[in-house]
């Protein structure tokens, strides 16, 4: 864990550091409030970091829900990364997909992979929730999703519907 | 204030306060859902509402969960929030005595009063507060502001230069984007998406419901066997636990003033509150041997205090724009996506709608009473979802709603990068209400800074405002005794 945090300060300070080259493109009067900040950033990672390595740092080693993942077996912590891979994956392809594949698709991979045992209900409860979302989107929330073949198609029914 | 009333009892309001209430319930009573997800996952619901029926909802939601979580609490002895932590000692003891029905509905009973209670203070004391605030130049705000930080940064538990961190680290992503006072771009690296700086609503579902739809995922992976729920058993006579109403006023008032009084203060939240509340009135019963296992008095005393908790910290949200509790400060969110600024200066513009908002917060209290004393059991049913099917939902509704903001991907990447950020700073022990508070009020408080240096004529005139030097002293006290009070305990560890 001692690493683990003195990796993260240094990327906080790295990060700082970042926004800072920044600073000379910013106009004199709008750069002051952040160089403090930056500065008080810097000043309290440093005091954090040298009381890690001091011991002196008076919590618990770890956070109880991390310490609960870092000493789960492996493959339920892949599952768990496995998750926010699929819900990263689902927003990268709404817009090339369109709302109605990626969504069954995440809901459905997302359900599979948290071991809901029944596959196939997965997949219906997947669909039926995407199309009953879909309408709601068109119809009362006046929300556009991002459309692909499937909600063209839909979006063809809706307005046949209405009209 | 009669308008406010007429239109918060109108049926599109009460529907609205119905749903708000029975959805808070929901999140309540789930172990693992809070009330400021289940805020933070409506608030882009709220778009298609008139603001004060979202802001109606969002109350309910809040005043719901914070009742719902009692109810898990009394009958499996798992906290449905982290508020309902003492509620569980005394409610689950009771309910293994076979009186869960008189614990669920005495939970219900001593919200609805605690929650009664702080609306009622809500409604008059908020429009003296405002008026003061009112009055309120740039050296009170900059005090005002420094005292809410000051607060959060010394009251949490955690050490106090990772609290500093934290609050630093929140006031410096409020620097990207365009400059509040000149309009000078800073640190957008020529990205056009980053000139309006973080849109606040992706940052708060980032931090507080994708966060947890992670952690309900993982948990529904390790968890093996469910909960054993305790069966509920025959009803509880009205008649009697009015009657607690008359044996136990002292408890009644005394927590729900302590909860209200605890509101106010930014950093004491809902989680903290039942715990101070619960040693208080254990002091004033030292002959009572089942406090914390089993004690009616202890159990009204929790729930009272939490529920007055609530409308403690819409005070200052609403009179100042500066949140009592974490779950608070997403109502500013609601607020901003109806293009409206919360603070004294709302109150003057928007009475109607801060009235209307008042009596449906009394309304929705009520409602949360009923619903507590009549349907409690049938919520508890809930307790049988799984979690896995709860983290997939929660996951796709951040996404969605994070995406309704502004139909743009870019609000989506914001709300993945605020879940990294919180998920970091988590495993570093950095805590999150100080980082959320900044992120709220950075915007402000550079604004208040930059004219204060900008207008005043020096340190005198600043320090000739009692106000501001009233804010400035207490946090100066604040700051010291909590260094005091850590020194201590450092050098009362064993070596």
């Amino acid at each position: 864990m001692l690493y683990f945090n003195l990796i993260s300060f240094l990327l906080i300070i790295c990060g700082t550091a970042v926004l800072g080259l920044q600073i000379p493109d910013i106009a004199a009067s709008a750069r002051v409030y952040p160089l403090v900040l930056m500065v008080l950033v810097v000043l309290c990672t440093l005091v954090v970091a040298a009381k890690e390595i001091a011991g002196r740092s008076n919590t618990a080693a770890l956070d109880a829900t991390f310490a609960k993942i870092l000493s789960a077996p492996l493959p339920q912590q892949l599952r768990t990364l496995a998750f926010i891979a699929i819900w990263m994956a689902y927003s990268w392809a709404l817009t090339p997909v369109g709302f109605l594949v990626s969504t069954t698709c995440a809901i459905a991979a997302s359900l599979w992979l948290l071991r809901v045992r029944r596959v196939l209900v997965g997949i219906a409860t997947a669909l039926v929730f995407s199309v009953v979302l879909a309408v709601l989107f068109a119809t009362v929330l006046y929300i556009p999703t991002p459309l692909g073949p499937l909600d063209r198609l839909l979006a063809q029914a809706i307005y046949a519907f209405q009209h | 204030m009669l308008e406010g009333l007429l239109t918060a009892v109108s049926p599109t309001y009460l529907l609205v306060e119905i749903v708000g209430v029975i959805v808070g319930i929901i999140f309540g009573a789930i172990p693992g859902l809070t009330a400021t997800l289940g805020i933070a996952l409506f608030v882009p619901v709220t778009f298609l509402m008139s603001p004060g029926a979202g802001m109606i909802m969002l109350a309910g939601i809040y005043a719901g969960a914070i009742f719902g979580g009692s109810i898990s609490a009394v009958l499996i002895n798992v906290p449905g929030t982290p508020a309902s932590i003492i509620t569980g000692w005394e409610g689950y003891a009771l309910a293994r005595e076979g009186k869960a029905p008189l614990a669920l509905s005495l939970a219900a009973l001593s919200s609805g009063v605690g929650g009664l209670f702080s609306a009622v203070a809500l409604l008059f004391l908020t429009p003296m507060l405002s008026t003061l605030a009112l009055t309120f130049g740039p050296p009170e705000y900059c005090a005002l502001l420094l005292f809410s930080f000051t607060i959060v940064t010394v009251m949490l538990d955690t050490p106090l230069m990772r609290n500093l961190l934290g609050c630093f680290i929140g006031l410096l992503l409020t620097t990207i984007g365009l400059d509040p006072v000149n309009g000078a771009a800073r640190f957008t690296f020529g990205n056009v998406d980053l000139m309006s700086g973080f849109n606040l609503i992706a940052v708060l579902v980032g931090f507080f419901c994708m966060t947890e739809a992670v952690f309900l995922a993982f948990d529904s992976l390790v968890e093996s066997s469910s909960d054993e729920i305790i069966s509920y058993g025959k009803g509880n006579s009205m008649g009697e636990l009015f009657a607690t109403l008359w044996t136990h006023a002292v408890t009644y008032l005394r927590s729900s003033t302590i909860g209200l009084f605890l509101g106010i203060l930014p950093a004491v939240g809902p989680v903290e509150t039942p715990f101070i509340a619960h040693t208080i009135e254990r002091r004033f019963h030292p002959k009572d041997e089942k406090f914390g296992k089993g004690s009616v008095t202890g159990l009204i005393a929790s729930e009272c205090s939490i529920s007055a908790n609530v409308g403690g910290s819409l005070m200052p949200l609403i009179s100042l724009g500066i949140p009592g509790s974490g779950a608070a400060a997403v109502f500013i969110g609601a607020l901003t996506l109806h293009g409206l600024q919360p603070g004294p200066l709302l109150f003057k513009n928007e009475p109607v709608l801060i009235y209307t908002f008042f009596w449906g917060f009394i309304a929705v209290n009520l409602f949360m009473m009923f619903f507590g004393l009549f349907g409690a059991r049938y919520f508890a049913l809930v307790l049988k979802l799984p979690k896995r099917v709860l983290a997939t939902f929660i996951a796709v509704f951040s996404i969605l709603g994070s995406y309704a903001i502004n139909n743009s991907m870019f609000d989506v990447g914001v709300m993945f990068g605020a879940t990294a950020l919180a998920l970091w700073l988590r495993a570093l022990r950095v805590p999150i209400l100080p980082i959320v508070l900044a992120v709220i009020l950075g915007p402000l408080f550079e604004q208040q800074v930059l004219v204060l240096f900008t207008t005043s004529a020096g340190v005198g005139e600043v320090l000739g405002r009692p106000i501001a030097d009233g804010f400035f002293a207490i946090s100066i006290i604040m700051v010291v005794f909590s260094a005091v009070r850590r020194l201590k305990e450092g050098r009362a560890k064993p070596a």
